[in-house]
This record gives C-alpha cells, sequence and structure tokens, in this order.
C-alpha cells in the first residue's frame, strides 16, 4: 500500500524512540548483578541471564502474587533483543506493575516505567482472545549493556499452581525461587528434567535457589524446549480451595469436570440433527464415524478465548448453533453427539509437541488441545484402526482430533502419536499413552516407468500413493494451494535435482476426499539427465525422492532426533535404456537395519531395462542423543546410495 | 530507510459542504443470483479457496466515513478462513453499522447477531491501534459470506493519500470504487504562507489494466466499476509486484499537483532551498577541501579524497537506532549544516552525502543531491505524486565533464558503487539547474572468485580447501549485513552460505576470513571442507562430479513459459577454479566434456585439465544484464540447460587394474 499510514512495527519503533524521558533510578538488585564477574561463554550464546529472582505470595484468599526481577547482560548483537520484556494478561490476571532499567558498559543508566510500555494482543491466530502482552523497552542495548526488569503480576483466580522455569534459550547464573503462603496452606513442589531439590525455610518463606543452568541449544529436529527444560511446579493446597486444586491427574480430572460441566448437555436441534445424520438404521461404526465427520468437517475451526474460556469450552448447543468453535467446542460437540446415540466419550486433554508431558510429568495445565475418546461398540472390533487405544477398564477407545480436518476417521494426527493425554473420565483424569501408528500405516509408495534418450534425456510417468501420515503431511500443502501453485511446488522440488526439467502434466487425486490415499500422478522430461563421457553414459538410477534428513554432524549431539511419524517409502523405478547402450557398471545395493530404521536399495539390469527399488523404513520416531552416531550412519548410507551412479556403455 | 520524508499533514478549514445524498447509509444488500450460485471455481485458477463476487469500497473525506460491502463465495475448506473477520480501527476511527451474514444454496440465510470484538494490535502512549473482529456463522463450502460496515474517520483531518483496494487477494467478478474528497480547503504544505492559499485534489492510476477509468459523478464523487479482477500472481526473480498491480491513488495538495511536471518541480524548488541552507557555503568546508586536494590534478582523485574523508564521519544510519535520552546522555547533537557534520565528527548517511557535496563544491566540482528511488520495492513513476518514491539520497558530480554518482553515505560503499537497489533507478537530482530526473548507473557485475582445491578418497569422500572472494555488490551488502552481528555471526554466516554450495552432506569450518572493515578490497574467506559420498564409486571406476557448487540457477528455469520479466539483483561473473587430488592407483578415464555457451549477454566456459594426478576444472559464468524480458526467456532457458549440464559433467576416473584390464582388450 501506498498510504503512509502507521504499521504496528512503523509504531513501535516510534514508541521506542520517543521513550522513555525520566531519569533513571536503577535498583540496588541490578547494580549489583552488573558487578558481577563476566563468565566465559559459548561464541554464538547471545545473552546471559545474571539473575532471575521470583518471590510468588499467596495471599488467605488464595490470591497468587508474583514478584519477578529479571537482569540480562548482552553478549552479542543478537542479544539485543533482551532489552524488550513481554508479559501477558488477560482479564482475570493482572500486572501490578512492570519496569525496567539498564546499564551500559560506559556506565550510562536508563530507564523505562510502566508509562512507556506498550501493549498489543498476545496472539493472531484466533478470532478474539482476551490475551494480551505488555511490552517493555528499554533503551541503551549494546552487547554489554545489562539490562533488568522487575514486574508485580496476579495470577489466575482458578489455577493454584506455579512455575519456575529456570532453563530457557540462555544460560542462568543464578535463579531464585521464594515461596511465601499463609498459614493453614501446603504446597507441593514437583521437578521436571531435573533432580529435586529441598527448599531453605526462613521466616515462613520457602526459598529455592539454582546457580549455572545451560542454555537449551538449538539442534536439528530436536523436541520442542518445554521437553527438555528444567523447571519446576508447584502447587497450593488449603481447606479453603478444597476441590479447586489438584494433588494427582486424577484431581485434576476432577478439576476439569467441576469447569466443563453442563458443557455436553444437548439441545433440541442438536438432537434433531443426530436423528437427521445418523439414524438408527446405519451401523453403530457408521453413525460414529458419520457424526466424528460432522464435527470435524462442517464444524469450522473459530477460537474465541476470553478469561476462562481459555479452559472450559462453550456449550455443544452454542457451538452446533454457530457451526464454529475451537478445539475443546468441537469436541465437547462431538462428546454430546455421541451420547446421543449411546456412545460414551471422553475428552482428552494433549500438548501437541510431542514429549512436554510422560508418564513423570506432575500434575500441571500445559495442555493447548483437546481431542475425543470414543468407546467403540463391541461390533467394531473387527475394523483395525491406528488410533485405537485398549483400555483396561473402558475398553477400545478411538482417539480422535475433530480439530484436524485432513486426518480421517480411526488415524491420529502424527503430534498426538506416541504422545501423552488426560482422560478424563467421570473418575477422574489418568495419563495415558497415546498410540502411534506402524511404518505400514504411513507410507510413499512412488513408481516410475521411465525413458532415457541416448542425449541423457529423461522422460516418462511417475505415480506417489501416500497413506496416513504421509499423506495428511501433503494434503496440508495441497489443500492451500490451487492447481498452478501444485504444479510450481513439485517442479521445484524435482528441479533441485533434475536439471532441465519440464513438467508436462501432474494430477493430485483424493486432497479433499481424505479417507482414499492421495494419489500423484505427474510426467516430465528432464534433459542431460544422464551425463555421456565418452562412450560412456552415466544415469543416476534413483531419479527423485530425497530421504536423508538434516543432522549437524559437526557438533556433538545432546538432544534426541525427532521424526514425525514411523513410515514407509518405497520406490521402484524403471528405466528401458536407450538403444545401443549396455550396462558396464551397477552400484552395489544398499543395505542398514538399525534400532529405529532400515534402508534397502537394488538395482537391477533385465534386458534393457535398469530397475531401481528401495525401501526407507522409520520404525521408532525419537532417536535418544546415544544414538546419534547411528542415525549419522544412515543418513550417510541413504546418501552415498541416493548419488550411486549406474555406467552404460555403448555398444561397438 | 536512510530518510522519511513527511509528505504532508492535512487539516481542513470549516468550510460549507456541497450536499450529497447520505451515502453512509448502507444500501442493503444485493440480490444474489443464480450465476453466483452456479461459480464452482475461479476462471484460469483452479483450485483457488475462494471468489469475490463483490466489493464496494466508499470514502467519503466529506462527511468522514468509508464504507465497504464485501461478498464471498467460499470454494474449497481452505476458503473458510475468509468467514473470520478483521477490520482494522485506526486512531481517531470507529466502527458503524456492521451487518453481516452468511447464505446457503437452499435459500436459508444465518445473520451474525452479535458484537464484534475489539483486538488490540498496538497501544500505548496515547495511540492505539485496533482490529474489530467477528467469525460468520455456519460457514460451509458453498456458502456466500457477505459484510457491511461503515468506519467513521476523524474529523478535521484527512489523509493525503487515499487509495482503492483495485486489487485483493481474491479475484474479485465486480468491484464498486467510490472516493468523495473534502469539498473545503485543506492545508497543505506547498500553500504554507501563500496569500491565497488553494488545495486540490488529483489522481494517478498505474498500471491500469482495464479501460475504464475513474469518473467524476454529481457532488464531486470519483466512482470506478470493474469487473474480473484477478488476483495477482506472481513469479519467482520477478521485478516488484508493485511495478504491476493496478494503484489508483488521490491526492491533496497545492497547485503543483495539476500536473506531474509541476508537482516534481515545486518540490524540487523547495528541497533544494533547504539543501543550500544545510549545504552552505562554509569557509572551513572549503579550507578543508582545498587541503585535501592539494598537489593533485586529477579530477577522480580529488574526488576520491574527499569521498574518504566523507567517509570518515562517524555514520549513524548504520547504528542502532538511538532514543532522545540516549542520544543526550551520549552527547550527539542533530546537525543543521554541514560545518556542524564536520565539527561533531557524526552524521547520518543523508548529512555525510551532504558534507561531500560541500567538499566537492568547495574543491571547484559541480555536485549536487540526488534523492533516489529504490528498484527493490517499485520502480519509480513519475506520475505518481508521492515523495516516498524517492527516499534515499546519493551525490551527483561532474568531474571533467562527465557525471558521476557516488553515496559516501553508506558504510563500506566503494568510490564509484552504489547499492544495488539505487542503481538503475530514477533519481531526483536537487540543484537550481540541470534536469530534474536523471537515471543512476547501472550495476557493475560483480566477481565472486571460489578456489577449490580437494583430494579424493578412494571410498568417493573429497575434503580439502575453499576460498572464496567476493567483490562490489557482493562484498558491500554483506559487510552491511554484519554489521548487525559479531565474529561468531559473520563466521555461521559464511559457512551456511557455502554449506548451501556443496553437495548434500557436505561440512565447511571457517579458518580466516578478512576484508570486513575495507571499502575497496574484496571480501575473502578460507575454509576447510569435508564432503562424504561425494563421488559415486563402483567396482572399477570413481564417477566423481566435475564442478563442485550447486549453481544458484537450479530449479529457476523449469517452467515453460514467463508472464513477468526475470530481474536479478545485479549481473555477476562466476570464476571458479577446482582442482581435484585424484586418490593414489586412479587414473582419468573420461574427462568432463568442455562446455561452452554465449549469448550477447552471458557466457558460460568450463574446461578440464589434467597435470599428474590433478585434475584441474576452470569454469567462467557471467551474465551481464540483470533484466531479461519475456521474449527473451527461452533462449536464457536453453542458456542455463547448458550451464546445468556443465556443471553436472563428471570426471570417470578408473582403477589400474581397471586399466590395464581395459588395455588388454
Amino acid at each position: 500500500m501506498l498510504k503512509k499510514g502507521i504499521s504496528a512495527i512503523f509504531l513501535l519503533v516510534a514508541i521506542v524512540l520517543v521513550s522513555p524521558g525520566a531519569r533513571a533510578g536503577v535498583p540496588d538488585w541490578l547494580h549489583a548483578a552488573a558487578q558481577q564477574p563476566a563468565k566465559h561463554y559459548a561464541d554464538d550464546v547471545n545473552a546471559v541471564v545474571l539473575l532471575d529472582d521470583q518471590e510468588t505470595t499467596i495471599r488467605d484468599t488464595g490470591e497468587i502474587v508474583t514478584l519477578r526481577r529479571i537482569a540480562y547482560r548482552i553478549l552479542r548483537p543478537e542479544g539485543k533483543t533482551v532489552a524488550g520484556f513481554g508479559l501477558g494478561f488477560d482479564a482475570e490476571t493482572k500486572i501490578n506493575y512492570l519496569r525496567g532499567w539498564s546499564i551500559t558498559v560506559k556506565g550510562q543508566e536508563y530507564e523505562a516505567k510502566d508509562k512507556d510500555a506498550f501493549e498489543r494482543s498476545a496472539t493472531t491466530y484466533e478470532v478474539y482472545s482476551d490475551v494480551k502482552e505488555r511490552i517493555l523497552i528499554v533503551p541503551g542495548a549494546d552487547v554489554g549493556t545489562v539490562v533488568g526488569f522487575e514486574y508485580e503480576h496476579k495470577g489466575r483466580p482458578y489455577i493454584f499452581q506455579d512455575q519456575w522455569s529456570f532453563q530457557r534459550e540462555y544460560p542462568i547464573e543464578h535463579t531464585r525461587y521464594e515461596l511465601r503462603l499463609p498459614p493453614g496452606w501446603e504446597y507441593r513442589a514437583d521437578w521436571i528434567h531435573h533432580s529435586a531439590n529441598e527448599p531453605v525455610e526462613r521466616n515462613g518463606a520457602y526459598t529455592w535457589e539454582l546457580s549455572d543452568i545451560p542454555r537449551i541449544e538449538t539442534e536439528y529436529h530436536r523436541q520442542t524446549e518445554d521437553a527438555l527444560a528444567g523447571s519446576m511446579v508447584v502447587t497450593f493446597f488449603s481447606e479453603k480451595i478444597k476441590n479447586q486444586t489438584y494433588k494427582s491427574w486424577k484431581d485434576f480430572g476432577f478439576w476439569y469436570n467441576q469447569l466443563a460441566a453442563g458443557t455436553r448437555e444437548p439441545t433440541a436441534a442438536l438432537q434433531q440433527k443426530v436423528v437427521e445424520l445418523a439414524p438408527a438404521s446405519m451401523s453403530p461404526l457408521e453413525r460414529i464415524k458419520t457424526l466424528a465427520r460432522f464435527a470435524q468437517r462442517d464444524i469450522r475451526y473459530a477460537e474465541i478465548q476470553i478469561g476462562i474460556g481459555g479452559y472450559r469450552p462453550h456449550s455443544a448447543g452454542d457451538t452446533f448453533s454457530h457451526r464454529y468453535g475451537d478445539c475443546k467446542d468441537k469436541a465437547t460437540m462431538l462428546g454430546a453427539m455421541l451420547s446421543q446415540i449411546g456412545v460414551k466419550s471422553y475428552s482428552v486433554l494433549v500438548r501437541t509437541d510431542r514429549g512436554v508431558y510422560t508418564e513423570n510429568t506432575p500434575p500441571s495445565s500445559q495442555f493447548n488441545h483437546m481431542i475425543i475418546a470414543i468407546q467403540l461398540p463391541e461390533a467394531s472390533s473387527s475394523q483395525p484402526m491406528p488410533g485405537v487405544y485398549e483400555h483396561p477398564k473402558l475398553g477400545r477407545l478411538l482417539i480422535f482430533d475433530p480439530t484436524n480436518d485432513l486426518v480421517p476417521f480411526g488415524q491420529m494426527p502424527f503430534y498426538e502419536q506416541d504422545n501423552y493425554g488426560l482422560l478424563i473420565t467421570e473418575q477422574g483424569g489418568e495419563m495415558i499413552h497415546l498410540p502411534i501408528s506402524k511404518p505400514e500405516s504411513n507410507r510413499v509408495t512412488r513408481t516410475a516407468k521411465l525413458t532415457l534418450l541416448p542425449d541423457g534425456t529423461l522422460k516418462g510417468d511417475v505415480e506417489e500413493v501416500r497413506t496416513g501420515t504421509e499423506a495428511y503431511k501433503a494434503r496440508s500443502r495441497y489443500s492451500h494451494q490451487t492447481e498452478s501453485d501444485r504444479k510450481k511446488a513439485l517442479e521445484q522440488s524435482l528441479g533441485g535435482s533434475m536439471t532441465a526439467l519440464h513438467l508436462d502434466s501432474m494430477d493430485a487425486q483424493n486432497v479433499d476426499n481424505i479417507e482414499g490415499d492421495l494419489v500423484l500422478h505427474y510426467q516430465f522430461t528432464a534433459e542431460h539427465y544422464a551425463k555421456n563421457a565418452g562412450p560412456l553414459l552415466l544415469v543416476r538410477p534413483r531419479v527423485t525422492g530425497e530421504k536423508m534428513g538434516a543432522l549437524d554432524s559437526t557438533k556433538p549431539r545432546r538432544y534426541a532426533y525427532q521424526f514425525d511419524s514411523p513410515a514407509l517409502e518405497t520406490d521402484s523405478f524403471e528405466i528401458s535404456l536407450p538403444e545401443g547402450y549396455k550396462v558396464d557398471e551397477l552400484p552395489d545395493p544398499a543395505k542398514t537395519s538399525l534400532s529405529f530404521g532400515e534402508y534397502n536399495s537394488k538395482i537391477t539390469n533385465a534386458g534393457n531395462v535398469l530397475k531401481y527399488t528401495r525401501e526407507y523404513k522409520i520404525t521408532s520416531p525419537l532417536i535418544p542423543a546415544e544414538r546419534i552416531g547411528e542415525l549419522n550412519r544412515f543418513f550417510r548410507e541413504i546418501n552415498m546410495d541416493e548419488k550411486s551412479i549406474a555406467v552404460l556403455k555403448r555398444a561397438n | 530507510m536512510r530518510r522519511r520524508l513527511l509528505v504532508f499533514l492535512c487539516f481542513y478549514l470549516p468550510s460549507v459542504c456541497l450536499a450529497v445524498p447520505d451515502q453512509k447509509q448502507a444500501q442493503g444488500w444485493l440480490p444474489v443470483t443464480q450465476q453466483d450460485w452456479a461459480i464452482k471455481e475461479v476462471p484460469y485458477n483452479p483450485g483457488a479457496p475462494a471468489i469475490q463476487l463483490y466489493l464496494r469500497y466508499y470514502k467519503d473525506d466529506n462527511d468522514n466515513f468509508i464504507s465497504v460491502y464485501k461478498r464471498i463465495k467460499v470454494l474449497r475448506d481452505a476458503g473458510k478462513k475468509y468467514a473470520d473477520i478483521a477490520i482494522e480501527i485506526e486512531p481517531g476511527q470507529s466502527l458503524k453499522q456492521l451487518m453481516a451474514r452468511t447464505l446457503h444454496p437452499d435459500g436459508s440465510i444465518v445473520d451474525f447477531q452479535g458484537k464484534p470484538f475489539e483486538k488490540t494490535i498496538i497501544k500505548g502512549r496515547g495511540i492505539k491501534y485496533l482490529a474489530k473482529t467477528f467469525t460468520m456463522p455456519d460457514v460451509t463450502v458453498g456458502s456466500i459470506v457477505e459484510y457491511m460496515y461503515t468506519v467513521e474517520l476523524p474529523r478535521r483531518l484527512v489523509d493525503p493519500i487515499s487509495e482503492w483496494p483495485v486489487q485483493s487477494e481474491l479475484f474479485t467478478v465486480k468491484e464498486n470504487l467510490r472516493f468523495r474528497p473534502y469539498q473545503g480547503l485543506v492545508i497543505v504544505p506547498t500553500e504554507w504562507g501563500t496569500e491565497a492559499p488553494r488545495s486540490r485534489v488529483a489522481y494517478s492510476y498505474l498500471h491500469q489494466s482495464d479501460p475504464r477509468v475513474p469518473q467524476k459523478k454529481a457532488g464531486n464523487l470519483m466512482e470506478l466499476e470493474l469487473e474480473n479482477v484477478p488476483a495477482f500472481d506472481g513469479e519467482a526473480l520477478m521485478p516488484p509486484e508493485a511495478d504491476y498491480k493496478p494503484v489508483i491513488v488521490f491526492y491533496y495538495g497545492g497547485r503543483e499537483t495539476a500536473s506531474p511536471e509541476l508537482f516534481w518541480q515545486e518540490w524540487r524548488r523547495l528541497f533544494a532551498e533547504y539543501l543550500d541552507k544545510f549545504v552552505g557555503d562554509y569557509g572551513e568546508i572549503r579550507s578543508l577541501a582545498a587541503d585535501l586536494t592539494r598537489n593533485e590534478s586529477d579530477s577522480e582523485k580529488k574526488l576520491r579524497k574527499l569521498y574518504v574523508r566523507a567517509q570518515q564521519i562517524r555514520n549513524l544510519s548504520f547504528e542502532r537506532a538511538r532514543t532522545a535520552e540516549e542520544l543526550k546522555k551520549e552527547g550527539l547533537k542533530h546537525n543543521t549544516n554541514v560545518r556542524e557534520v564536520l565539527e561533531h565528527g557524526y552524521g547520518t548517511s543523508n548529512d555525510i552525502d551532504r558534507l561531500f557535496v560541500a567538499l566537492a563544491r568547495g574543491a571547484g566540482f559541480d555536485a549536487s543531491i540526488l534523492h533516489v528511488s529504490e528498484r527493490s520495492q517499485r520502480s519509480f513513476s513519475e506520475l505518481l505524486l508521492w515523495l516516498g518514491q524517492v527516499d534515499d539520497e546519493a551525490v551527483l558530480v561532474n568531474a571533467g565533464g562527465k557525471d558521476t554518482v557516488l553515496d559516501p553515505g553508506t558504510k563500506y560503499c566503494p568510490y564509484g558503487l552504489l547499492r544495488w537497489k539505487n542503481t538503475s533507478a530514477t533519481a531526483f537530482r536537487l540543484s537550481k539547474s540541470g534536469a530534474a530526473f536523471v537515471k543512476t548507473p547501472a550495476p557493475p557485475s560483480p566477481t565472486v572468485r571460489r578456489t577449490a582445491r580437494m583430494s579424493l578418497a578412494p571410498d568417493g569422500s573429497a575434503k580439502g580447501e575453499i576460498t572464496m572472494e567476493w567483490a562490489g555488490e557482493e562484498s558491500l551488502e554483506r559487510r552491511i549485513e554484519a554489521l548487525d552481528t559479531d565474529e561468531a555471526g559473520r563466521r555461521k554466516s559464511l559457512e551456511d552460505e557455502l554449506v548451501a554450495w556443496l553437495p548434500h552432506g557436505g561440512t565447511a569450518k571457517l579458518q580466516s576470513s578478512e576484508g570486513w572493515q575495507e571499502t575497496e578490497k574484496p571480501l575473502i574467506a578460507r575454509f576447510t571442507v569435508e564432503v562424504p559420498g561425494f563421488a559415486a564409486v563402483t567396482g572399477k571406476r570413481i564417477l566423481s562430479p566435475a564442478y563442485f557448487f550447486s549453481p544458484f540457477q537450479q530449479g529457476a528455469f523449469t517452467p515453460l513459459s514467463r508472464r513477468y520479466p526475470i530481474v536479478l539483483p545485479y549481473p555477476f561473473v562466476e570464476q571458479d577454479e577446482f582442482t581435484l587430488t585424484l586418490p593414489e592407483g586412479y587414473s582419468v578415464e573420461v574427462a568432463p566434456y568442455r562446455r561452452k555457451a554465449g549469448l550477447s549477454y552471458a557466457g558460460y566456459e568450463i574446461a578440464s585439465s589434467q597435470q599428474g594426478n590433478e585434475l584441474t576444472v576452470k569454469r567462467v559464468l557471467h551474465l551481464d544484464r540483470m533484466r531479461f524480458e519475456t521474449g527473451e526467456y527461452q533462449q536464457l532457458k536453453d542458456f542455463f540447460a547448458i550451464v546445468q549440464a556443465g556443471d553436472g559433467e563428471h570426471a570417470v576416473l578408473q582403477s589400474a587394474a581397471a586399466a590395464a584390464a581395459q588395455k588388454e582388450q
């Protein structure tokens, strides 16, 4: 747009440049932090946390107030971002104050106060959320500057829990957590990714301190930071908040049941729709499937989150009448519909980043998604479905995600597989290990019939059939592309490994029909594909499909490597050789079998046809750090095979 | 962006408005036709998620409102996102008269009955930018969503520029665009101090794709109706999209808006007056210029000395932006003339360019400031009466009858060079004489030299050393980028760049780099590299790539044809020498072919030679232009097919045993 309307970014800069004008009143704690002798860090560490001090006070009314002071030293130009501090709040929480200061290397001091802060919506994807972020930026952000922030924050009234997150993207030199409880209140501290420490008790306050906490390193395909970082979850108990807090996952389930009470009540219109969609004449499984599909495809995803609405679903009737809702709204409405046909179902809370929750995670509310577990009728037991969880008491539970409209009934999105979810029943909450699909459920089967011409041109047809996770991933791309965009993307992808490529045709089938396999047909011509070398013609039998993953072999690996899901990819390429040429040499077959996967390939020659077949199989999506050497070997083997060349010779 | 011009701030004086029917009031929903319901695909773009059936946009500066009506049909699941609406509300504006509804093919209609939410885009220091958000009920594939609203604009203030949303992200079947300017007097800067101030409204229509033009209707209403406006569909390596998208803008201004000539002439006069004051004619500047150029008779050498002195000024434009408080504490003051620039020893890019003008004039040269456009975002159009087009400054100096464009205000910019975005661009010359518009020179071809010495092992892996050398634009842009990082950051950036060129699985470690603080010399980096699986090994042969680097052009020429020209930032020259030491016991069975291709504006050659157990491949690729019209695409595609084939050549090495066996045969 030409109009020089002030964009948010421009405004941000403008606000920063005019603020702040007050005299600096740098507190003693920040002066003390700035005077600490500098420690040595790796040269890619952008900033270090000199001090992270948190005091949590529980008032007898149940109000939770946090006072936090945090000081950083900027070590690199890239670390200047720590001079901006963002703090979330919404209608039910409050920032009592937020201040910031900085001390430059030259000793200049700056201060930024509440009035210098600005606010913005914390997220953008939802239609509306009342979660906002207050941001304060302090001046003087140069390498060597020490910046500090202090704030007081009033917590959410119905979550009697606090978390001390003492490990993040920057190393922490010293961190302290102090807890003050009124008489009659108790706490429980649970440690995550760190050994438990006992607090020091003094004057009614409990204090934990830690020093020299390393940062979470960035590595290709590692799990999310929350799955690796150390933290302590503190849960509070008192007779005054009985039934409003939780000691176990079971309690957490009860707590959630109270919160969501009544939301599954059907309306007459919803009941009528169930009758219309899933009449009793259908088989029980068909009825379930039909209702699941309605929730998945006909209820549009739209999130409206206000205060407690981030946790409590809207009523099933409202979601049905609006035909939109977020994950918990969709799951709740589906639960209400299923109950109309006598099928029990249970809400399941999950975190979409695998690894944040495990069987050892203490009860805490870091979930970001809700799905549903549907109790399948006995008659459906003959139907093999990768998304079925065998519960010892509840029997076969189909784990279904009505929010993801690209994953068919019976399957689960890859990010929920091998993950943990909190199953919420009338008996409370129960952490369950969600099922993982077999490699055979997530296939890419690629077949090609190709012809090589004497000048090195390769042309022919390719068919790719995708199932399970592989179909889902391709559909997520295709569903947002026009036919022209799809063609461009395929040309770009093939053009990376073939010279002078031309895509003659392309056709994707079942992009919208998620129950069917996703099938892609294309025809291409690639000039100069095979290289003439005197009487020889050099041809790479692995025509398309690169399977080597990204792994930095120059640095020791710290964390596990994560694939999306188990997978099985098979390629079968037949290349008709040009007349007058015969095979002079073929590459050796590749064969690797490791604890997490297999790779085999073979090149044969029959008549004038070169046949390349290979199978790539991942059986376990998480490779522990101690097995990274194996993974490296696995990728190396694939790389060698993918580059291998068959030598053809011109007959005299 | 080095300099932002405040175009003009306008507010109007009370005046009598013309009587115009109240067009702010919604005219009610339009009927939905059978044709609308029948649409299943967007013309010429199958698979598009949605289609905009109707758009009405009406901005009225006289009655202070914007009225919008949109009707969108959802064609696919991905198009349901158009049911989530966000209406941006700027400070002083308020949302009025919102109506929205969803229509279904069976005739059912679901009205939106809620209230929109208020989402904070940004709020602070008395400024509040909001979005009013809501979502439409009961939307499925095949639904039509439509909504209309009115945004009330602040009184006593009008936007200096108003733009019509001619092209949106969806194909639009029909659109109706209206604008009614304020009927009274708008205060504009060019009329300040004049005895009889006048304000007027002009408009520009660029990249017109339809013969229809805005029509003036009763009540000074400007209106345009368009049909079948496609969404913009760009291509890789195309010129800036802004050069093709239709733009219709209205501006308030003074007498200068009567014609583009007058507009640029008037602003040229105003800027020239301002700059004359800034540059001035100071004795100390003249004296410095004389000192610097003493004993030098060659004009260019004189200018170079002045250029070096100007670049010695600390360039604040390439440092972090500072608050007023920081400037005060650090004792940094705003320069109001070139004497202060020299005295303070610091300044912005513009201050440094202006100091150079003063020095050059002091040494007797004819020098003037240029306001230069940036071709990276849009090409300059004289018809567009918008000063934001010429946002950067440079210097035009005449030495020995030859005009030279220089930019000492860009840190690390060598004498004679401009940043590529300012090359081949229209510039606005600010001097009392000479043409108002000049074209900046085309960028020279920077050379990238890559030298690799690698040893090949019998298992096909290779390791060795690579030296890379960047000159001209290539080194300038890298140096400027490096200002935002440190040595570790520069190392990572260089290693990442090299690894991206290496065959899959290759690793690189930077051993040394030099020239980061230089202006004229090239930037040089030396690496050690390892590439497992570099060559393919068969029973009796090793098949080694003849060339080391993946060309950037890979995949760029796959489409059969193009709709838009190809534009590169600048022409380039790649000079590579790759020496491969063969593994012991291997000899060359077939050397890589020599390939050569040439066009009037491009050349390529790759050839190998062998000495002892070393195979050396030399390659040169140059593209002497940066813009290629669509008619030249096939020629360029064919050229790069040869480049790619040459770069993909292999050397066939054979073991001694195989060679002996072959000999026996």
